[in-house]
């Protein structure tokens, strides 16, 4: 061991939630400083740390301890860490426990269970909470010993150690003393530990502030669970000898538990499941036979080429054995297709012909003759990705088979870390400071959505922060607070569609909780779980395959003949459609810049859609992509290459870098990169973070190429195309997979509005258009559109037999399910006649459940004046209740109070509908202000649509979906859509006119816009010169 | 017990209080019984406050503290 003489035992990161406050890098990095040869971490009931802790120490050569601060039942707190791999899975099975046995969120450790499991494992006698210690305090000597007479007995004498603290705490002095006595009268070892939970003295009132989130209190409230001082950092060695000069001992028996904590968390070994087979056969003659059999029907005849591309690939993945891992994925989609439930295979996976074949992917990765090397290689040697996306409403089905499949023991759900981002750590810290709940709306609500540290500089950036201050010291104390949560996780949720498999009992690797949709799940997050070696299958949900399922049974009422998978891969008119840029709805390419985009493209084939797919990411755009692609698509530019070697790479996108496996094939074929280079400059593409490590990459990309023949000016540049393209693109696989469905929603769009606009509105939310915006749209197409009715909507959208849509009763704000259920049962029994009626069958049914049924306009149809049945309803809901609890059902007829009343003014009637029920159907909410904006001139969105390209014009609308995307030159530039009841029409806001006009852009709902038009092609667009809110900022927040 | 809270004047060698200066009167410590560390309300400016229970030659019980950013020694209680 070192000089250091001491390690520090006790150690909470921010995985202790909301009681940890620098992150583990920080501590180890400080540790290092520290010179401190080994160091623990012991967050509070949960490993979730422990796979980046051991990472992050064996960065630093520190050797790491795992650990845990276990509470047991009654409270008490108790510190365990292990001592080899077996003392870990012991671990893992007495936090699982005590998670799993107890109410979700208050996991309590058992007795029984660490008497059983505490093997290989050593205890410490905690903080001011453990229970000797606590007794100390109190003065209570006999007890105290008598506590740790029988905790000696239990867990054994050299398992069981007492910890003195040095927090400085009022009486720890003499506790530490008794504890050493006890130690020596009882033969125990005595420890001396922090009880670390930051870095340095500095960070402590981001701790103390975290423990007041976590208790719900504001800085000026006393809680015993605050700290008291601002000791609770990673005391130097030095100062640990000062305050335990007293007892060197204590500092050298660390040194000793140090010794004793062999590596017990082993990262890097697979642990993945085997694939249940039949008797005598093998994983990998199934996999032959079923990619065979597959390639047969998918193929029909097998081309020497392509037999030959087959055999290739499966003799990787035998040499890498993951014929066991392709199975499990292959079981999950036959057992999905089963069921009726529709798949589609995303990401790299579609590089595979082996998936192909398989039907794990619906791309010809053979006819597209895309590498099988980026899913998986022989050098890499990682487990491949499969992504299977399933219909939403079918996802936890399928997960559920998993389960079975596997056993319960071995399958569970991969947790993610919610992390502070700048609104959410504003609005805490502004509550523990004390600020009123107005101002910190006025602050927060006008934030864009950034990392917590990215506050400051986002005031100078954003017009629309010009009204937030942070000028003086409260205000300046609650910015630098909110800042420093930057990054911390707060709070343990379940990841949407992670699912890890083991093939040994996952409690022998991580521990287990319950996550609040009730499933069991990991603490570990998809890079942990990864790390560990084990497998993780992500069962993704997919919105729009409910959708496309849910159309394609409307339209087969009156077109029994229609299958969505024989939808013709050729249709005139959906190409016709998407060269016009009518594509809201359309799966993928729905978006302004997707819309824009296609007139521009003209997209004849399904090429192009693959290509416009890929192309409105942040790689092609931020790398200048777009416009080069579409002119030498369309013959308006020559093709060039600038080396000859880039021909075959890039033929088929015209000489332009538009998907990821071109940018990994340059590096090969131009600069000579190995797969694993090749795959490093992938990764540090793909999460652009350091600028350094691209120069650094940049740099031995030029040497490389020019080593291989390459000019000096021609290995810049074509490092520029990569460099360029860092940040999000898609893999080719990944933007076909995606295509395939583009194109056939866009047909759907086409030919069947009605159905596939009610889907769309039905599987809510997904796609990027609020639900209003595809109402609206539908109706622009023609498609009538119902209100909600009590007596003739169904729970979601339907179409209706003369095909015009009707909204669902589930769009219904506050709307129980259980209210729902006994309308429809009343319903099913007879119409309701009035809304007495209603009150007097409907129960459970509250009154502000009725209030926004009658509001949405539900009960239009009985009777229209809204407002006279507001009036009515308290007396009705409750001679209803009283009749039901009186039992007099035979004399329920409750007749309603004759109201004269008018009903609202139409704008708070269509304001109050759009709070109900999240859109409009009887008119759009610009036609309140259309006398008096024609009266000023402004036109609507249709007939700025139809103005000549530099035209001026000021339009009004909705202000739908203001977004900054990045941009090549990294200048803001704001998009956004106006609606009206005419159209939309697609402004793009400059960093001039923002910075200029932008202060309530984002927090207008309707905007007035002047500008000039902007025509290319058969797209049209506003460019904005001034913004304004039609309305004042505020006026409406209730509502929109 | 009675809460005092006054300024007074203490030698410290070594950053441990030796002797105090109260009412006209000098104190020699004889014991340091316990000594804590408080860090008071730190959004306000508050600094950490280094306390110490003293046990003086003639018997008497006193804590004492500095305030560690004013470099200030105060009388905080004294225990009759």
């Amino acid at each position: 061991m070192t000089d250091a003489g001491f390690v520090h035992l006790h150690v909470h990161s921010p995985f202790s939630f909301l009681d940890g406050a620098s992150a583990i890098e920080e501590l180890v990095r400080r540790a290092a400083d520290l010179e401190l040869p080994a160091l623990a971490l012991t967050d509070h009931d949960n490993l979730s740390g422990a796979v980046r802790f051991v990472q992050a120490c064996t960065a630093a050569g520190i050797k790491p301890i795992i650990g845990c601060e276990l509470t047991l039942a009654d409270g008490h707190h108790l510190l365990a860490l292990a001592t080899s791999p077996k003392g870990y899975a012991n671990l893992c099975r007495i936090v699982s426990a005590a998670h799993l046995g107890n109410p979700r969120g208050e996991p309590r450790a058992a007795w029984d269970d660490i008497i059983r499991y505490k093997e290989d494992l050593l205890f410490l006698s905690g903080c001011r909470r453990g229970e000797i210690p606590a007794l100390l305090y109190q003065r209570r000597f006999r007890e105290a010993e008598a506590a740790a007479r029988r905790y000696r007995d239990m867990l054994g004498r050299d398992r069981f150690l007492l910890a003195l603290e040095a927090t400085e705490l009022p009486g720890q002095h003499a506790v530490n003393q008794a504890l050493v006595e006890l130690a020596e009268r009882l033969g125990l070892t005595a420890v001396a530990t922090g009880n670390v939970h930051y870095t340095t003295r500095e960070r402590h009132p981001v701790h103390d502030v975290l423990r007041c989130i976590a208790l719900g209190l504001t800085v000026e409230d006393p809680h015993p669970g605050r700290p008291f001082n601002d000791q609770r950092y990673l005391i130097p060695p030095a100062v640990m000898r000062e305050r335990f000069a007293w007892y060197p001992q204590g500092l050298a028996n660390t040194l000793a538990v140090a010794e004793r904590c062999q590596p017990a968390l082993v990262l890097g070994r697979r642990r993945h499941p085997r694939f249940p087979l039949p008797p005598g056969q093998t994983a990998q003659v199934l996999l032959h036979q079923l990619t065979w059999s597959g390639a047969e029907q998918r193929y029909g005849r097998i081309s020497p080429a392509l037999r030959e591309r087959i055999s290739s690939e499966l003799a990787i993945i035998d040499q890498l054995d993951m014929a066991d891992y392709f199975l499990v994925a292959w079981d999950v989609v036959q057992f999905a297709r089963s069921r009726g439930i529709r798949t589609s295979g995303r990401g790299s996976a579609a590089d595979s012909v082996v998936a192909y074949c398989l039907g794990l992917t619906d791309v010809d990765a053979f006819r597209r003759n895309l590498r099988f090397e980026r899913f998986l290689s022989i050098e890499r040697g990682e487990p491949p990705d499969i992504d299977i996306d399933l219909e939403a409403e079918h996802r936890d089905e399928v997960a559920a088979y998993v389960y079975e499949r596997y056993g319960r023991d071995h399958v569970a759900a991969v947790a993610t870390y919610h992390t502070y981002h700048a609104r959410g750590a504003l609005r805490e810290v502004g509550k523990v400071l004390g600020f009123a709940p107005e101002e910190i709306d006025a602050v927060a609500k006008r934030m864009p959505h950034l990392p917590a540290d990215a506050i400051e500089r986002a005031l100078h950036r954003y017009p629309e922060l010009r009204a937030v201050s942070f000028e003086g010291p409260r205000r300046r104390q609650w910015l630098a607070l909110a800042q420093a949560l930057a990054a911390l996780p707060r709070h343990l949720g379940t990841h949407s569609s992670g699912l890890v498999i083991s093939a040994e009992p996952l409690l022998d690797v991580t521990p287990l909780q319950m996550s609040a949709k009730g499933v069991v799940m990991s603490q570990f997050d998809k890079d942990d779980v990864e790390a560990l070696g084990l497998m993780k299958l992500d069962l993704l949900f997919l919105r729009m395959l409910g959708a496309v399922n849910t159309a394609a049974r409307a339209i087969q009422r009156h077109d029994p003949g229609f299958d969505y998978d024989r939808i013709p891969d050729d249709d005139p008119r959906t190409y016709q459609r998407l060269r016009r840029g009518e594509t809201i709805g359309a799966f993928q390419l729905e978006s302004p810049a997707q819309r824009a985009l296609h007139p521009r493209l003209r997209p004849r084939e399904f090429e192009d859609i693959v290509a416009s797919v890929a192309l409105i990411r942040p790689g092609p755009i931020k790398g200048d992509m777009v416009r080069p692609f579409i002119a030498r698509r369309n013959g308006q530019e020559p093709i060039t290459y600038i080396h000859p070697k880039l021909r075959p790479i890039l033929e088929k996108t015209y000489g332009v870098v538009l998907f990821q496996e071109q940018v990994i094939e340059i590096a090969r074929e131009i600069a000579g990169f190995t797969p694993g280079e090749a795959d490093r400059l992938r990764r540090v593409m793909s999460s652009f973070r350091s600028q350094a490590e691209m120069d650094r990459i940049g740099e031995q990309f030029v040497a490389k190429a020019i080593a291989q023949g390459c000019t000096p000016e021609q290995a810049r540049t074509i490092f520029g195309y990569i460099a360029g393209y860092a940040g999000y693109g898609f893999c080719e696989a990944h933007a076909a997979s995606f295509a395939t469905i583009a194109y056939k929603t866009a047909y759907l769009l086409e030919h069947y509005p009605a159905e596939f606009y009610a889907a769309l509105l039905a599987h809510q939310p997904m796609g990027y258009y609020p639900p209003n915006t595809l109402l609206w749209e539908a109706k622009r197409r023609g498609v009538a559109v119902r209100g909600p009715c009590v007596n003739k909507s169904a729970p979601e959208y339907t179409v209706e037999a003369d095909r015009a849509i009707r909204v669902g009763l589930r769009q219904i704000r506050s709307l129980s399910a259980a209210t729902l259920a006994a309308m429809l049962d009343a319903r099913a029994e007879r119409p309701f006649t009035s809304l007495a009626d209603f009150c007097q069958r409907v129960a459970p049914l509250t009154i502000e459940e009725a209030e926004q049924l009658v509001l949405a306009g539900a009960f239009d149809a009985i009777h229209p004046n809204r407002r006279a049945l507001l009036w009515q309803l308290p007396a009705l809901l409750g001679d209803a209740r009283r009749a039901r609890e009186a039992q007099r059902h035979w004399d329920l007829r409750i007749e309603a109070p004759p109201v004269t009343i008018e009903d609202f003014p139409l704008l708070e009637r269509d304001l109050r509908e759009y709070y109900a029920l999240g859109v409009t159907v009887e008119r759009h909410l610009m036609q309140h202000w259309r006398r008096h904006l024609r009266k000023r001139g402004v036109s609507t969105c249709a007939a700025a649509a139809r103005l000549p390209h530099r035209h001026p014009v000021t339009a009004a609308g909705l202000c739908i979906r203001p977004h900054r995307p990045p941009t090549k030159s990294g200048r803001t530039v704001v998009f956004l859509t106006l609606e009206d009841e005419t159209g939309l029409i697609d402004v793009t806001v400059f960093e001039d006119v923002y910075m200029r006009w932008g202060d309530d852009l984002f927090v207008s709902p309707l905007l007035l816009v002047s500008g000039k038009i902007d025509r290319h092609g058969e797209g049209v667009s506003i460019t904005a010169e001034r913004l304004a809110p039609l309305v004042p900022p505020g006026t409406l927040a209730a509502v929109l | 017990m009675r809460l005092v809270d006054a300024p007074v004047k203490v030698a410290s060698p070594g950053g441990r209080p030796a002797r105090f200066r109260w009412q006209n009167r000098t104190y020699r410590i004889a014991r340091i019984i316990d000594q804590w560390s408080y860090l008071g309300r730190w959004w306000a400016g508050e600094g950490e406050w280094r306390f110490f229970r003293v046990e003086t030659a003639d018997g008497g019980l006193f804590e004492l503290y500095l305030d560690v950013a004013a470099n200030q020694w105060r009388l905080y209680r004294v225990y009759d």
